[in-house]
């Protein structure tokens, strides 16, 4: 990361509780916060800029409006790329909430062919690229990766207070450099709202059962 | 615990050898990293929480539980699910089962783990409760079971359902915790994942002894 090379963050928000990620974001660089979504969202990244980031992007399209995970994310990687330019080889981190499915976010990397970590509570540059620091078990782990780099950021702390002031940038399908009927292969599949199943406890009538399953499932802490 | 840096050139390779039509991950933590680059690798559907249910011979899959639950009518395969604890039997296995081992050629671009930060430390205790009134025996039974599922053991107050153990589980996606029922109470067991019958007074210390025990299914499940 150089004055030659400056370093791109961007902040990838779909509602307030993705305020972790925006911190995250802005603790590393100037940050673009973007997201996918209706005007609705436009106070979230108006919030955005009153919390430190310096640029505000909404995409949207109607034809979004029907498309999955992967279509959005899709969506996003393009939107990157018009947003920043090249991204390969170059130094940018983009930092997302991981809440809900949690989908969008490892697939944007997938989409931009770049590395992710989940769990990310925190982060910092290195000389060679981004050290983030992961809850895993019962503590935190540092994982390192050159830029470009996605950390997917759980939810904590305060969320984004929705502002009215501050701009915008509506962007469109065509400036991301897609058309509405690429996106039509990833129709979301259309769910039916249906009594499910109901979960129940799986009962055991033995101690020991009851901690072999436990364990099978991986709840047990393993000792040497 | 699993990550894309360490088992996605794995799985990626498996799936570009066989190709699956349903490819299912326990609801863990290191699933919410890998499930859905999976998915997206795959161009798969992705279904979070779901239920895979044979009704009428035709697979169904379901997304959430209970009144909130959608059935996925129109699904398209590949479709990768992620399977919540204690919602299936285990399966179990073949002692004639063939492994076979995949040579993963190359890897994925990743994060490299660097060291153990134990300056930060996890935002998710675990926890055992108990009650007051229960007695010094039965609290130190509890935090043995505490400690045996990553945690610590806390009093609560008398009067409280005292039959519910909750344990803090890092290992689960989307938990804060994990619950196990003890005893008949059905109060109790409305939103626990197990459930054990038997006198509750008792249960803590047979189940702590258990897992004193080493465990006896070899690992084939």
């Amino acid at each position: 990361v150089s004055k030659a090379t400056p370093l791109r963050v961007t902040a990838l928000l779909s509602g307030p509780e993705d305020a972790a990620a925006l911190r995250v974001a802005t603790s590393l660089g100037p940050t673009t916060a973007v997201t996918v979504g209706p005007e609705a969202l436009d106070g979230l990244l108006r919030g955005a800029l009153a919390a430190g980031a310096t640029r505000a992007v909404r995409v949207w399209d109607d034809a979004l409006s029907k498309s999955d995970y992967l279509a959005l994310a899709h969506t996003i990687a393009q939107t990157l790329r018009a947003l920043l330019g090249r991204l390969e080889g170059s130094p940018t981190v983009v930092v997302c909430g991981d809440r809900g499915r949690g989908a969008v976010g490892p697939a944007v990397a997938e989409r931009l062919g770049a590395p992710h970590v989940g769990l990310c509570i925190g982060a910092e540059l290195t000389k060679g690229g981004i050290v983030a620091r992961c809850c895993e078990g019962s503590g935190t782990v540092r994982y390192a990766a050159p830029l470009l780099s996605v950390l997917c950021v759980p939810p904590s702390g305060t969320p984004i207070a929705s502002a009215s002031a501050g701009e915008v940038e509506l962007w469109t399908l065509a400036q991301s450099g897609l058309n509405s009927s690429e996106l039509a292969y990833r129709h979301r599949y259309q769910p039916r709202p249906a009594a499910g199943p109901t979960a129940r406890p799986r009962t055991f009538t033995d101690a020991t059962a009851l901690v072999e399953r436990l364990r099978a499932d991986g709840l047990v802490r393993v000792t040497t | 615990m699993m990550r894309w840096s360490t088992h996605g050139a794995a799985l990626t390779t498996v799936c570009e050898q066989l190709p699956p039509a349903l490819l299912l991950f326990g609801a863990t933590q290191g699933a919410r990293e890998v499930a859905p680059r999976s998915a997206a690798r795959l161009g798969a559907a992705f279904v979070h929480n779901g239920w895979i249910e044979n009704q009428n011979g035709h697979l169904t899959i379901i997304e959430g539980s209970g009144e909130t639950a959608a059935v996925l009518d129109e699904i398209e395969f590949p479709v990768v699910v992620t399977i919540p604890p204690g919602r299936y039997a285990l399966a179990r296995g073949d002692d004639e089962a063939e492994v076979e081992v995949v040579n993963v050629a190359g890897a994925v671009d990743r994060f490299e783990r660097v060291d153990d930060d134990e300056t930060v430390p996890s935002e998710q205790a675990a926890l055992v409760l108990a009650r007051e009134e229960d007695g010094a025996t039965q609290l130190a039974a509890a935090r043995s079971l505490a400690t045996a599922l990553h945690g610590a053991a806390q009093a609560r107050a008398a009067g409280v359902t005292p039959v519910v153990i909750s344990l803090g589980a890092p290992v689960y996606e989307g938990l804060a915790e994990v619950r196990v029922a003890l005893g008949p109470s059905a109060s109790s067991r409305a939103d626990a994942h197990y459930a054990i019958e038997g006198d509750a007074a008792e249960l803590a210390s047979k189940i702590a002894a258990a897992l004193a025990q080493a465990p006896t299914s070899g690992g084939k499940s």
